[in-house]
């Protein structure tokens, strides 16, 4: 699927180095936003991501730090990976940064080729997480569509049960379940029960108990 | 040999040698007039004795007459002699009493002389003999004279006299006073009355006594001769102590190193011992006076020095100076004077006398001292820095950061080929306005840093300095996440100051602020800096809204050694004070009504 361009946004409390990243992002052929401030950022990106991006964050700034940022941001709906820049980097910034999920923290003055390859890691990272989100989505669609009889089949069928233990089971005849299988590998898009069980496990639907299980 | 002779020869000889000797201590010291007077009398009553003998031994009432009539001359002139003694020993006789009493003594003498026997007999008419040690003397039988009453009255004049003066020295002479009215005041009246009485009664043939008043006159100068020479032992005596004084005296300047001197400032003379000599490198043969002093002066003090004299002069009070004064060999040495004016009796300055102390050492301690007091604020503010290194660290690292990030695009731009000029000027813009920040950022750092010998004093406007330190603790505020709120006025008068010294209380007080509002965790931590003018003063005033300063230490805070830091020296505030001081400023602190602690800096500054 093709995906909107990248976006890469820019938060710094000092002009001069939001100006020098804008044009290192835009000459790299990166779409760039800056913000003076976190609150800036978060007032202006209250919802999920559309589009692959990353963020390139100062540690130190008046009224919300960059770690601050991080956690305000795990919180809500929009999320991307974050990049940590900062004049002044002590450890445990730096590893309390990591642990909540930096891609990378650079020391200013930095090598741009550094925070480039930084940020082409972030953006295919966010990339694969968008495509991800994106097909979780698809396959929620779809289970959406199932009645909820073809659910209780669906579960019995990423056991492994045949269709007579199926229709034992659910005190049917077997082939009413043969008509239900059917129709659950149609809406579900799958050709086999093998990507079914792989679907289901994705979307985390959980199989059916099984109430003997033969010797 | 007749006893009679030789005993009244002895007393002759006596008052001879009394006037002689008095004469001759007069000689040596013309100012004490009394010896002469004594000298006079002692040798007009040396002469009488002559006379009483004549009287004793006369054969015939003529002789006697004569004699007795003779007598009265040296008498007369004896106690003429007496009353000058008394006026000049005294002091305090009335000179109109004085006059009365010689002239009525002059017209006594003369009435006497006039008369063929004397005042006390009109005429002798026979003599009677009688045993006096012995001899066979004669005494007078005759009328009382007519003119006897003159006798009497100028003899009441010049007692009158006597017993005035001595009553005046009685009462205002003290012991010594007292002393001289008992001898020569009570002596005087004492044996010259007797003498007269004697002589009445002996003439009025009440006793058998000859004329011979020599006793009581000899008596009576033996007394005064006492007397006067009391005053010559005295005098030997205080000059044997004066020796001594000096001596200590001598003794006390040279261990303390004073050299006391007395300039005549209507002569220009300057007197000093040896050791003033010494003291300011003139030979000690060669003769000081004012110029030749001034001469031995620094140029550079010679002003001052000319002032303070003037201002003593005029105004009278006391003199002090500290000066330096350039020896041979091209040595200095610290030299501090105290004196005092004495006037005349008119009111004009006279004298000048006072000390002169080398103070070299003093000087040289005092300058250590100032020096140290240079080194510590020094140092003081070179460990303040050393605290902001992180911060500053993070300062030179935002800059350097987007210069880096700049030209590395800008390579990059023309590595690709057919650059975009506009943005090429644009990258290097920022690049030159980037390398400027760094660079004044390092250039204010390494004023600081610096140590100066003197601190020199430039216009400095403190509106100036609060903005640069601000940019300077940026980061520090920052990071103890807190906010600065500026409130100057503008425009601000210059005040002379140390420009580097006003930073170092500037960023003292606010890293003052800041510690104690994220020690009290203080939510929303604001500093709050105003400026303005008022009374030939500018206010400086930095105010947080922390916990304030606590009540034990407000009265010591600007103490050294005082803080409420678990690791600080306490000396910050000690030396922003002095700081200030030294600019003729005032820092103080106090807690501000609405909570928080704020300081004030008030430095005067003068219209131009």
């Amino acid at each position: 699927m093709s995906l909107p361009s990248p976006v890469v946004y820019i938060v710094d409390d000092d002009p001069s180095v939001c100006r020098s990243l804008l044009r290192l992002v835009r000459q790299t052929g990166f779409e760039g936003h800056s913000y003076g401030s976190a609150e800036d950022f978060l007032a202006s990106h209250t919802t999920a991501f559309t589009r692959p991006a990353c963020l390139v964050v100062d540690l130190q700034m008046p009224g919300l730090s960059g770690l601050e940022l991080q956690q305000q941001l795990a919180k809500g709906p929009a999320q991307c990976p974050m990049i940590f820049i900062s004049g002044n980097g002590d450890i445990p910034s730096t590893v309390k940064a990591m642990k909540q999920g930096a891609i990378t923290f650079l020391t200013k003055p930095f090598d741009t080729q550094d925070l480039l390859k930084a940020i082409a890691e972030a953006l295919k990272k966010h990339q694969a997480s968008l495509v991800a989100d994106h097909q979780l989505r698809h396959i929620l669609e779809r289970k959406a569509e199932l009645t909820e009889r073809e659910l209780e089949v669906m579960a019995w069928i990423i056991t492994g049960a045949l269709n007579k233990q199926i229709a034992a089971e659910l005190n049917v005849v077997e082939k009413t379940i043969k008509v239900h299988r059917a129709r659950v590998l149609e809406k579900m898009q799958v050709s086999s029960v093998a990507e079914l069980v792989r679907l289901c496990a994705l979307i985390g639907f959980e199989s059916a108990r099984q109430a003997e299980v033969p010797k | 040999m007749n006893l009679i002779v030789i005993l009244w020869s002895m007393a002759a000889a006596i008052s001879l040698s009394l006037s002689v000797i008095h004469g001759l201590v007069w000689l040596s010291d013309r100012k004490v007039r009394a010896e002469l007077w004594f000298a006079i009398t002692a040798a007009c009553l040396s002469a009488y004795p002559f006379f009483d003998l004549a009287m004793m031994q006369a054969v015939t009432p003529e002789q006697f007459g004569n004699a007795a009539r003779l007598a009265l001359a040296p008498i007369s002139l004896g106690i003429g002699a007496m009353l000058m003694l008394v006026h000049c020993y005294f002091g305090t006789g009335r000179r109109w009493l004085l006059i009365a009493a010689l002239v009525s003594r002059g017209v006594a003498l003369m009435v006497n002389l006039a008369c063929p026997h004397g005042l006390f007999f009109e005429t002798v008419t026979s003599l009677h003999h009688f045993n006096f040690f012995g001899e066979r003397v004669s005494a007078p039988v005759g009328d009382i004279g007519h003119w006897l009453w003159v006798e009497h009255v100028a003899a009441v004049i010049w007692t009158g006299y006597i017993l005035d003066a001595s009553c005046k020295l009685w009462r205002t002479g003290g012991p010594e006073g007292k002393r001289r009215v008992i001898m020569i005041g009570g002596g005087i009246i004492t044996f010259l009355i007797l003498g007269l009485v004697q002589a009445t009664l002996v003439v009025a043939q009440v006793i058998a006594l000859p004329v011979a008043v020599t006793g009581s006159f000899l008596l009576l100068q033996m007394m005064m001769g006492f007397e006067l020479s009391r005053d010559v032992l005295r005098a030997a005596h205080l000059a044997r102590r004066l020796t001594t004084t000096e001596q200590r005296l001598e003794l006390a300047a040279a261990a303390a190193q004073l050299a006391p001197w007395e300039w005549n400032v209507q002569t220009h003379a300057i007197w000093t011992t040896p050791a003033g000599h010494q003291l300011y490198g003139i030979p000690l043969d060669e003769k000081v006076d004012f110029p030749r002093f001034m001469s031995t002066l620094h140029p550079d003090d010679r002003e001052c020095v000319e002032t303070a004299v003037t201002q003593t002069l005029t105004e009278g009070q006391p003199f002090s100076a500290e000066y330096r004064v350039m020896l041979q060999g091209g040595t200095e040495r610290w030299i501090g004077a105290a004196g005092r004016i004495e006037r005349d009796a008119k009111g004009q300055p006279l004298l000048l006398r006072g000390v002169s102390m080398n103070i070299t050492e003093r000087k040289r301690s005092e300058q250590e001292l100032h020096q140290q007091r240079q080194d510590l604020t020094h140092l003081s503010r070179v460990s303040m820095l050393g605290e902001l290194a992180g911060t500053i660290a993070h300062e030179l690292n935002q800059p350097l950061a987007a210069m880096l990030s700049n030209s590395q695009v800008g390579q990059s731009m023309i590595r690709q080929g057919n650059p975009d000029l506009e943005e090429m000027g644009a990258i290097m813009e920022d690049i030159v306005a980037d390398a400027k920040r760094a660079g004044s950022i390092i250039h204010g750092m390494r004023a600081m840093f610096r140590k100066e010998a003197v601190v020199e004093l430039q216009p400095v406007d403190l509106n100036d300095a609060v903005h640069q330190i601000c940019g300077l603790l940026h980061s520090e505020i920052v990071v103890k996440k807190a906010r600065i709120e500026l409130d100057l006025e503008e425009p601000l008068p210059l005040v002379m100051a140390g420009r580097v010294e006003i930073q170092q209380v500037l960023i003292n007080l606010m890293l003052n602020s800041l510690d104690a509002m994220r020690n009290a965790g203080t939510a929303d931590a604001v500093i709050h800096i105003t400026t303005h003018k008022r009374d030939r003063s500018v206010y400086v005033s930095v105010r947080d809204n922390g916990p304030g300063i606590p009540e034990e230490i407000r009265a010591r805070l600007f103490e050294a050694f005082v803080t409420t830091k678990p690791s600080g020296l306490g000396l910050g505030l000690a030396i922003s004070h002095g700081i200030i001081r030294r600019f003729d400023g005032m820092l103080s602190g106090e807690n501000h009504p609405q909570g928080g602690a704020i300081f004030y800096i008030k430095i005067p500054y003068s219209e131009r």
